[in-house]
């Protein structure tokens, strides 16, 4: 098939880590809309009040990570992590009608994310692993070195999970998604210098746990 | 070692896929009812009006169902065939191609042609990169970038043939292992990710994931570990085999790619990684060269860095101030914001005076205010208040 030169367009705005082709239609098709993720909330919000899929799609990419860092922080590694993002996002997707502030729609979840954390909790532990065992995935291990650090993640685990909850999602908020302390902050409905405070204390703890054994025995 | 490294290491397996999230979302919305998202009060009365029932009976329950109104219609997603260039949908005859600049493509059956964007290609094809660099995606997200120079063909879903220049290939997920034939010998990879070059009669690879197998022509086969690398002659012969200190220095001729892609996941974790090497120092200038060519997308984790590491000597933090600086634009300003709050006067001059220039709003106070603010709440109401000015 030949494409007559006038076809050719602008740069490519996609790259070949997005694409799929396993079915999946949503990767083909939120590519571009990725692309635009700054985009206030607002305006995602009312396109999905008014049926528009691939605004909530956006809004799913957009929060995914915030909402399991919630559900991580409360519940572990647990097996049903995926569905509870899901069910999450359902339910938001339900009761979106009734979100008197749109551009309160990071809050909004994580309420949804809270009370189901909760709710899950209520029905009894199921196929919960602790944190510290967790599966890990090193971007470039060194050999020799995997061992020690496997074993050094395993005690970084160990120690975030014995913090206290509210510094424990701000962590897990910060290190999944890498969001800045603003965003962090409007998710959890607190202030910027809360959630700074609240790293600020992890981190140390991290620091006097690991290098003093601190965790060990605890 | 950090604590920033060490937790961002330690939490990132598991962060989840957002993109497969949302397609697990958007997969099961249309069991819902659309008219359920619509703002309207008579709709929330025979819900609750349906919840009651549903106390009181399954039966009742499922009669208010069917006396609801029917549902309005949504947007569905657009269909895969529209999406693809050239109305083919590729997960029926072929693969994705992206360029990087204009390649030169031969598809079977088809006169040579110059594509320089996205397009569905028949497996078959024949690249030619040129000056330009492209990307592949191929069944199962078997993913391969071209290298300038580089002629490969296609065969088939897990099938390349590799004549001259450069690829990286991943394919984490593949079930089947992925072959690329060189003129020296074939390259299983399977589960893995690696880099092979063509150049010269001579076929360089490197394992940079899982594991890689290398079977040269008349030789035994080796198996690659991760960092290894092995170089074989057109004989077949082993002529080189090391282990690159910098894995991550042989990989940036993809760093355009990376940095155009839509998906930033890649790039802020190289990102991060370039900073972790820069401030370790050993690799200090190649980390550099690096985040320079990452330019504006190093911003962020560039300035992360210097505003975690309050114990970076003040050469090294000025320095990082100054390549900060020099990277970041409008879009970018915030983390520059951030470092306003630097006790090193020197820092916060820089960084004001950048702030100045791409955002063409300077400090009422000057640039030099900063340097005499010494008090951190004097400087904290005057990063809101300039913040203020330009957000």
């Amino acid at each position: 098939m030949v494409r007559p030169a006038s076809i050719r367009s602008e740069k490519p705005q996609i790259g070949v880590v997005v694409g799929s082709h396993s079915g999946d239609q949503l990767r083909a098709s939120t590519r571009v809309e990725i692309a635009h993720s700054q985009a206030p909330d607002e305006p995602l919000v009312s396109q999905a009040l008014q049926g528009s899929r691939e605004a909530f799609g956006l809004l799913v990419v957009r929060y995914s990570r915030s909402v399991r860092a919630v559900l991580v922080a409360r519940l572990g590694a647990c097996d049903d992590l995926d569905d509870l993002v899901q069910e999450c996002f359902l339910r938001a997707y339900r009761g979106l009608s009734r979100l008197r502030t749109p551009e309160r729609f990071g809050a909004y979840l994580h309420r949804i994310a809270r009370n189901l954390a909760v709710d899950w909790l209520r029905r009894g532990p199921r196929g919960t692993v602790p944190l510290e065992d967790a599966p890990v995935v090193l971007d470039a291990p060194v050999e020799g070195l995997v061992d020690i650090r496997e074993e050094r993640l395993a005690r970084v685990r160990r120690v975030v999970g014995r913090l206290p909850l509210a510094l424990r999602e701000a962590v897990m908020m910060f290190y999944f998604d890498r969001l800045s302390h603003g965003q962090i902050a409007a998710f959890l409905g607190i202030t910027e210098g809360a959630v700074n405070q609240r790293l600020h204390r992890a981190r140390v703890a991290l620091r006097s746990a690991l290098d003093g054994g601190g965790e060990e025995g605890s | 070692m950090s604590e920033h490294r060490d937790l961002r290491d330690a939490l990132a397996p598991l962060a989840g896929d957002p993109v497969a999230d949302a397609g697990r979302v958007l997969a099961a919305l249309p069991e819902l009812q659309p008219a359920a998202v619509r703002p309207a009060r008579p709709m929330r009365l025979v819900a609750a009006a349906a919840g009651v029932a549903l106390v009181v009976g399954a039966g009742v329950g499922w009669w208010l169902g069917r006396a609801l109104p029917p549902a309005a219609p949504t947007a569905g997603w657009p269909s895969p065939t529209k999406e693809t260039p050239g109305g083919r949908d590729p997960r029926n005859y072929g693969f994705e191609f992206f360029g990087f600049g204009t390649v030169q493509v031969v598809e079977p059956g088809t006169p040579p042609q110059e594509l320089q964007n996205r397009w569905g290609l028949a497996y078959g094809s024949v690249l030619r990169t040129g000056k330009s660099h492209a990307g592949l995606l191929l069944r199962d997200d078997v993913q391969v970038r071209l290298d300038i120079g580089t002629h490969a063909e296609v065969v088939a879903p897990r099938s390349l043939v590799l004549q001259t220049g450069q690829i990286w290939l991943a394919a984490r997920d593949a079930p089947q292992l992925v072959v690329v034939k060189t003129p020296s010998g074939l390259v299983d990879v399977e589960r893995a990710v690696a880099m092979i070059e063509v150049r010269d009669g001579r076929v360089r690879v490197t394992c940079l994931q899982g594991q890689v197998r290398v079977r040269p022509r008349g030789a035994a086969a080796q198996r690659l570990a991760v960092g290894e690398q092995v170089a074989v002659d057109a004989g077949g012969q082993q002529v080189e085999s090391c282990r690159p200190e910098f894995l991550d220095g042989i990989s940036s001729w993809m760093t355009e790619m990376i940095v155009e892609q839509v998906d930033t996941r890649e790039r802020d974790q190289r990102a991060a990684r370039m900073v972790e090497a820069y401030l370790d120092g050993r690799f200090r200038k190649e980390a550099r060269r690096e985040l320079f060519r990452l330019g504006p997308a190093a911003v962020p984790a560039l300035a992360g860095a210097l505003r975690d590491h309050p114990e970076l000597p003040p050469e090294l933090a000025r320095e990082t101030a100054r390549m900060v600086c020099s990277m970041a634009t409008t879009r970018t300003k915030r983390p520059l914001f951030e470092l306003l709050y630097s006790a090193d006067p020197e820092v916060r001059v820089l960084v004001a005076r950048r702030i100045g220039e791409v955002t063409d709003v300077p400090y009422p106070g000057g640039v030099e205010f900063w340097r005499g603010a010494s008090d951190p709440k004097v400087r904290q109401s005057a990063v809101l208040e300039w913040w203020g000015r330009v957000r």
